[in-house]
This record gives C-alpha cells, sequence and structure tokens, in this order.
C-alpha cells in the first residue's frame, strides 16, 4: 500500500483545507497582532513568535469572506515557507488528517488555471472533502492582488 | 590546482580581502611618493605590498595579476625610483587602479583587462634596465646562551656534526607565527635543534631570522634542502660550529671557548652595511615588515555573521530580562512582605549591570574605527583634482571614532560622492581663488566625532558655497516646487533640495559628479541607515555637509507613544520636543495641516490616518511630538505616550511586510510587537494623502 499522505486540517469557513504536515511548523492561539501601516491588504499584520516577529496572513481574507468575527477556537498556522516562517489565521485547526493516495483526486480543470490554481488536490476522508493547498500560489496570488492595490492607491493619489 | 573547491574558494576570499588592504597600501604610498619621490621607506612598502599581491595571486591562479605584480616589482627599485623621480608614483597609482580593475573582474569570474598601459608605463621605467640586486647575505649572530653553547659542546663531545643555520623568513608571509612554526618544524626534521632564536613561543611578529644550533647526522646540503620551506623560507645559510671542544675540557673551558666561538661567528658573518644595495633588501625582510604585522598580531579574522548572532542572542537576552522584571514587579504586588523580594531584586540588579556589559562589549566588536574608511578619500580628492586642474589639501580628522562596521561599510560610497562632490563643485580653480582673495589651494576637511548616540561625519569645503537662488531656480524649473511655495523656503529648507532627485546645480556636467544622480542617493542611504544628512553652506565661504548616523543599528532609545490603542515608537535621538494643542490650534494651509510652535509654522501630521480602517476619534487636546528629521521639523499627533525605553531592534525579516514606512520592530517585555516608524517616511506618505479625503 501506498504511504499515506498526513495532512494539517483546518476550517476556513465551512471548509476544510489541508496543508503537507512536514510544512507546518506548530499551531498557535491568535495573540495580538501588531498591524503594519501601508503593508499589502492581505497581512493582517506581525505577531511575536517566541522573539520572532513573524506575518500573519488571514486566510480567512484570502478566501473571501470580509471581515470574519473573531472567536475563541481561531488559530494561527505556523507554516515555513521558503526557509521563512508566516502565521495563518484560520477558524479552528486542531486535527491531522491521513489520506490515502489513492483518495485524492486532481483538480479539476476549471481549477488548474485561473485564479484558483492553488488548489493541488481534493482530498476525500469518508463523506468529507478537504482542500490540499499550495501555498506559494495562495501568497503569490496576494502578491498580485497587492500589486494591483498599489496601482489603485496610486491613482487618487497623483491626482 | 590540488585545493578542494571549498578550500579554494575560502582561500580566494581571503586573498580579495588582503588584496584589497594591498591596494590601500599602494594607493597612499604612490600619493606619499608623489610628493616626496626619494622617499625610499615608501618604495619599499610598496614593493614589499606588490610582492605579496604577486604571491597570493599567483596562489590562487590568478596567472595575468600575478605577472603584471612581478613587473610592477622590478620597477620599484631605489634605482629606478631616482632615474624616474617624477613618474613612479604615477605608476603605482595606475597599477592600484589597474589591479582594482583585475580584481573586481576575477571576483565577478570575468576575463580581466589586460593591463596594457600598466605594461607600457612599466616597460618605459625599465628602458634603462636597473642591475640586478644580489640578495644579501644573512646577519646571523648566532649568540647562544650560556647553556645552548653547554649543550652544543656536549653534542660535538658525542662526535654529532652541529651546525648554525639560519633560515631567512620570507617577510611578506601573512601569518609570521605560522612561517616561523614551518620553518622550526623543518629543522626538527633535519636534526636535533640544540638552541634556536628566536625561542619558541616568543615569536615577534617581525621575526625575519630565525637561527637554530642543529645538531645532525646529516651534511650541510642536505640541511639546506630540507629548510627550503618554499613560500616561507627565503634563504638559508649553514656553517659549521666552529667550536672544537676537547672532551676533557671543564665547564668554565667550554664556555671561555664557545663564547670566542660567537665572537668568531659574529664577526665572521658578513657585515652587509658594507654593500650599497644590499641592506634595503636584507633589512626589507626585517623589522619594517614588522610593522606591517604588527597590526594584524593578537587580531581574529571573524565572520561578522558570528558576531550577529551574538548581538542578536543579547538582544534576545535582554527582552528576556524585562520579561523577568515584569514578573518580578508583579511578584512584588502580590507578596509585599516577602522577603525573597530583596534577594530577586539584587540578581536582576546584577544580572541587568552584567547584561549592559555583556550589549557594550558585542557592540565594541563590530566597531571600527572611521579611518578605515577616511582612507580612500586622500586618493580620491586627489584624482579630481588633477583632473579639473586644482589645487586641493585633505585635512583629516577624528579618525579614530568608532563606528559600527555595517554603518561604515554601507556609508563608503554616499561619503566618498560628497567628498567628490566638494573637490569638484565646491573647490574653486586657483585662479578663480585668488581673485576671490582666497589662497590658491582649496582645503576639504573632514571630520568625525560622536555626538550622543550618534557619530557625526562632516565633509567641508572652503570653496565657493551654494548658490540658494540657482537650486530654487532649478527646482522651480524641474516642477518641484511653484514659484510661491519656492519664496516661502527658508534657507535651510532651500538648501535641501539639492538632496531632491535629479536636481544638480552644476552648470556643466562631469565624469566625476554633477549627473544630477547623486545627493539624492546619498540622503536614501543615509536614510536606509536610520541616518540623516544636512548641510550648511556660506556663499564664498564654502560649505559643510553633515552626516548623521546611528553608533549602532542593533538597538535604539525609543520613545514609545500610543494611537488608537496602537503602539509605536520613534526614536528618541529625532524627537526635539513634546507639546500638547488643541483643535482649535490646528489650521488648515492648502492640502497641510499645521499648527503654531511659539515663532515657528510646522506640518502636522495624524498617525491615525496610516490606518483607514480605523474610524478616527477626535479628541480636543492632542499629544504632538516633534520631530527634527533633516533639519526640517514637523509634528506628529498622538493619543498618548508611554514612556521611553530602550529597544533591540528586529528587521521585519520577511518581506510580505516591508513597509517603507516601519524602519523595524521590537518586542517589549510583555511580548508585544512594536513598530519603529521611518518617520520622515510617514510625514511624507502623509503628506501626499490630501486631509480632506483622508477625512471624507
Amino acid at each position: 500500500m501506498d504511504k499515506e499522505l498526513q495532512v494539517v486540517g483546518f476550517r476556513i469557513g465551512r471548509e476544510t483545507f489541508g496543508l503537507p504536515i512536514s510544512m507546518v511548523r506548530e499551531i498557535v492561539r491568535v495573540p495580538d497582532i501588531t498591524s503594519v501601516p501601508n503593508a499589502p491588504d492581505y497581512i493582517e499584520g506581525v505577531i511575536n513568535l517566541r522573539g520572532r516577529i513573524i506575518p500573519v496572513v488571514d486566510l480567512r481574507k484570502r478566501f473571501g469572506q470580509q471581515s470574519p468575527e473573531p472567536n475563541k477556537t481561531n488559530r494561527i498556522v505556523v507554516v515555513e515557507l521558503n526557509s521563512r516562517l508566516v502565521g495563518l489565521v484560520v477558524h479552528s485547526a486542531s486535527e491531522v488528517l491521513r489520506i490515502a493516495p489513492a483518495d485524492i483526486d486532481e483538480p479539476h480543470t476549471v481549477f488548474r488555471e485561473g485564479d484558483l490554481n492553488y488548489i493541488t488536490g481534493i482530498g476525500k476522508i469518508g463523506g468529507r472533502l478537504v482542500i490540499l493547498l499550495d501555498l506559494n500560489k495562495v501568497l503569490e496570488r496576494g502578491e498580485l492582488g497587492n500589486l494591483e492595490a498599489v496601482a489603485e492607491s496610486l491613482t487618487p493619489a497623483a491626482g | 590546482m590540488t585545493f578542494s573547491d571549498e578550500h579554494a574558494s575560502e582561500l580566494r576570499q581571503l586573498f580579495f580581502e588582503s588584496a584589497e588592504e594591498i591596494l590601500q597600501r599602494m594607493n597612499e604610498a604612490g600619493l606619499a611618493l608623489e610628493q616626496a619621490s626619494g622617499d625610499l621607506d615608501q618604495l619599499r612598502e610598496v614593493r614589499r605590498a606588490v610582492h605579496t599581491l604577486k604571491g597570493d595571486s599567483a596562489a590562487c591562479g590568478y596567472r595575468q595579476l600575478s605577472e603584471l605584480a612581478h613587473g610592477l616589482e622590478d620597477v620599484l627599485t631605489p634605482e629606478v625610483a631616482q632615474q624616474h623621480a617624477g613618474r613612479i608614483a604615477e605608476v603605482i597609482l595606475t597599477a592600484a587602479d589597474t589591479f582594482h580593475e583585475m580584481l573586481a573582474a576575477y571576483q565577478g569570474n570575468l576575463q580581466p583587462p589586460s593591463g596594457g598601459p600598466l605594461r607600457q608605463q612599466i616597460d618605459r621605467l625599465l628602458d634603462q634596465p636597473a642591475a640586478r640586486k644580489e640578495k644579501a647575505p644573512l646577519e646571523a649572530k648566532f649568540e647562544w646562551s650560556e647553556y645552548e653553547r653547554l649543550m652544543i659542546a656536549e653534542s660535538i663531545r658525542r662526535g654529532e656534526n652541529v651546525y648554525n643555520v639560519a633560515l631567512l623568513l620570507n617577510a611578506e608571509t601573512m601569518v609570521p607565527a605560522a612561517a616561523f612554526e614551518l620553518a622550526r618544524k623543518a629543522l626538527q626534521s633535519a636534526g636535533k635543534i640544540l638552541a634556536l632564536r628566536p625561542e619558541a613561543g616568543a615569536v615577534s611578529p617581525d621575526v625575519g631570522l630565525l637561527e637554530a644550533a642543529l645538531a645532525t647526522k646529516k651534511t650541510a646540503d642536505s640541511i639546506r634542502k630540507q629548510c627550503r620551506v618554499p613560500t616561507v623560507v627565503e634563504q638559508v645559510s649553514v656553517e659549521r660550529t666552529p667550536v672544537l671542544p676537547s672532551p676533557s675540557r671543564d665547564l668554565l673551558e667550554i664556555l671561555v671557548e664557545s663564547e670566542a666561538a660567537a665572537v668568531a661567528a659574529g664577526v665572521k658573518s658578513p657585515n652587509a652595511a658594507s654593500s650599497p644595495d644590499g641592506p634595503e633588501e636584507g633589512r626589507e625582510a626585517g623589522p619594517s615588515a614588522g610593522l606591517a604585522h604588527a597590526a594584524s598580531e593578537n587580531t581574529l579574522r571573524v565572520d561578522a555573521g558570528r558576531i550577529d548572532t551574538v548581538m542578536n542572542l543579547v538582544g534576545e537576552m535582554i527582552i528576556g530580562k524585562s520579561m523577568l522584571q515584569r514578573a518580578i514587579n508583579e511578584f512584588d504586588r502580590r507578596h509585599p512582605k516577602d522577603p525573597a523580594r530583596a534577594r530577586l531584586a539584587d540578581a536582576l540588579g546584577f544580572q541587568s549591570r552584567v547584561l549592559g556589559e555583556l550589549q557594550k562589549s558585542v557592540m565594541k566588536i563590530r566597531m571600527v574605527p572611521v579611518e578605515h574608511l577616511f582612507r580612500r578619500f586622500p586618493r580620491i580628492v586627489r584624482d579630481v583634482a588633477r583632473l579639473r586642474n586644482k589645487d586641493i589639501a585633505l585635512e583629516i580628522t577624528g579618525q579614530t571614532t568608532d563606528l559600527d562596521k555595517g554603518i561604515l561599510d554601507a556609508l563608503a560610497d554616499p561619503l566618498a560622492h560628497v567628498v567628490r562632490n566638494a573637490a569638484d563643485h565646491g573647490i574653486e580653480t586657483a585662479a578663480e581663488r585668488e581673485a576671490a582673495g582666497k589662497p590658491a589651494r582649496g582645503t576639504i576637511r573632514l571630520n568625525a566625532y560622536h555626538d550622543g548616540d550618534q557619530v557625526v561625519i562632516e565633509v567641508s569645503d572652503d570653496g565657493r558655497g551654494l548658490d540658494r537662488e540657482k537650486i530654487v531656480r532649478r527646482a522651480i524649473e524641474r516642477g518641484l516646487l511653484t514659484p510661491e511655495t519656492a519664496a516661502q523656503l527658508d534657507e535651510s529648507e532651500a538648501l535641501q533640495l539639492i538632496f531632491t532627485l535629479g536636481l544638480s546645480t552644476a552648470d556643466r556636467i562631469t565624469e566625476i559628479s554633477g549627473r544630477g544622480v547623486g545627493l539624492d542617493v546619498v540622503k536614501a542611504a543615509l536614510a536606509d541607515l536610520k541616518g540623516n544628512v544636512d548641510l550648511r553652506s556660506q556663499p564664498g565661504r564654502g560649505t559643510t555637509f553633515r552626516l548623521l548616523v546611528p553608533l549602532t543599528l542593533a538597538s535604539i532609545q525609543a520613545l514609545l507613544f500610543r494611537v488608537h490603542l496602537r503602539l509605536y515608537a520613534v526614536p528618541l535621538a529625532s524627537v526635539a520636543e513634546i507639546t500638547r494643542i488643541t483643535e482649535d490650534d490646528v489650521h488648515r494651509v492648502d492640502d497641510h495641516e499645521v499648527f503654531r510652535l511659539r515663532e515657528q509654522v510646522l506640518t502636522l501630521a495624524r498617525l491615525d490616518r496610516l490606518e483607514p480602517r480605523m474610524v478616527a476619534k477626535q479628541a480636543r487636546r492632542l499629544f504632538v511630538i516633534v520631530i527634527s528629521s533633516g533639519g526640517r521639523r514637523f509634528g506628529l499627533a498622538v493619543d498618548s505616550l508611554v514612556g521611553e525605553e530602550e529597544l533591540v531592534i528586529k528587521a521585519l525579516e520577511d518581506d510580505l511586510v516591508t513597509s517603507p514606512l516601519v524602519s523595524g520592530a521590537s518586542i517589549l517585555g510583555d511580548g508585544t510587537v512594536v513598530l519603529i516608524l521611518n518617520v520622515p517616511a510617514v510625514v511624507s506618505h502623509l503628506a501626499k494623502m490630501p486631509v480632506l479625503e483622508a477625512i471624507a
């Protein structure tokens, strides 16, 4: 039998998302987030992770929720991305999921191109679906969005 | 090459570092020789430097550089210097430039320039071939102690051959102690060392000659062979110890005898001073080589990254200390009568004292005198002066002022630009100067000093000064200002305009400066360093640039305040004063909000505008922090002041969050992250946002 894939599952809204366990450093409660003026919109701010200052991205906002209510179950998933630490705010996170490769479907072609290309696969556990993410793409897309935002913000300033 | 790749690249790195120093030495000596071509000490100095460069570059496989250096070495003799008094300095300076280009090419893995012009200069000087000099004979004395003489006699009595061996060590070796060790090992392999000068463990950096008494069964020739350690030992002389004791003699006799022998050896050893050429070569290896190495004795070359690691750890400890402080404060409140309180307070006091010392010591490691920076400037000024046909003297003071290595390196280019600018545009030609009733020779002064937490570097010239009208006119032409705003500028604001992008007051564009790039780059570089640059100028009397940089980038004294519950900090050094105003004191002029502080009208920046998500609440009374930055003052409106604290600066390492408005972040004792604002950027950012729109 093939080695099963271990992913850290977390919830945003009603969906369950998954990241490879090797990427996830730790999961912490949401501390005070210090917002950084003039930083890209999707950057929530920075937090102090035991002496290191790391940026925090609100994945809830990335996936379309406008102003998510703070909740006691909210967590920050700290991931290591290109040897840097980034925190991701999610609704809740607690479980490690094991998915057999046979239960992972390729993303539908609609997802493979265009704005939704950050999905690498859909895992099935029992009746649940887990959306597996390519985090590089998730943040990269944010970067693009940010550039647009910068361009927008420049226009009124120039006038 | 027999090195492993890693080894070779390490070696090359080392080579590039030491080559920089060698070029610097060449530049300095070249300038000195230009003043006094008969200065043979300088000539020797250059020659030694070039020789080292030759050897090192050959070792790294940079053949072209090595060959050129070899050619240059031939020229650098007293004979050639005497024949071509004026030109030798020129050749040295050209060589320094050529070598610099070649090194840069090697570093970038590019094809190095051929160095043709340099070779031609060298060949021209060599037209009358200087007589090759004989190697100077060794000046070995072989003065052994009584005990050693006894040992020698004893060996000879046992039938061993004892030789007096003298090894001339290569004067240019980078690590004299290691060279000594290698030579000693070689001796050891040749026989039993009965006596050694200098003694092992007491090697001074200027060890040139190594003398030993060696007991061996081998012949003089094979000793010679064995002692020739390539690149370490330059010359070997081996002679039979002239002591022929008979076994029956008593100690006293032996001593007397060997004393006489030693005297005889001393007399016999040829006196080099009799030959005119000899002493140069001979002494070159001796004491003066020591000077070059004296500074490196007891010095470690450490990778800056390691020091940074220690510095970071110290920073963590300072945060830890304030965590502890908070915990103890809380304990105090809960158990006001507990006797442990005093002990905790003592322990904490002790710890913070040690920690303070530790932090200072680590910071000191990173400190280097600004001399390292200033050393480049005599050459720069000379080149500009020649090109422009000006007569310029450079005076340097305060070169021992210490500054963080990182800041120092980052200052090199901006400072060079300012100096070049002073030489090129500031100082007038001799004719203009005389017409203005000034001495024909212009003077540029470089000075450095500490001022509180800052280091100030001043570049002043006694040249024509800046033409305020011209600067303002240019700025208006370029559309940077309207004539109306221009009229409102005060003297210092007008002068500050020359730091604006693309503004140059030079009438002509020169290859040195005046391309319109420059002073804005200086300003930006200083801003990156959390420093600043300002200037004063008097028409006809000269201009002074002041470059201000913090002592260190590791920590700052900061003023903490809150805006909408958010905590921010600004460097305390930039705070001029703190005042309170009411909303009624705030007026609108064009798009700016301004308020009056005594006789001055200052722009008011509201930090709450930084966070568009926040709903601005209107407080009737405002705290205003008056910031002084780059000769300008403005006010920051804040909600409440928190206090002053030493912040250990942590970079916002992730490019996801870099914002030009924030220069760094720090963590307080309670774990709160506080952002350190880049005040000038904040003000210009807010100035771009029209006030009315921001309120709406």
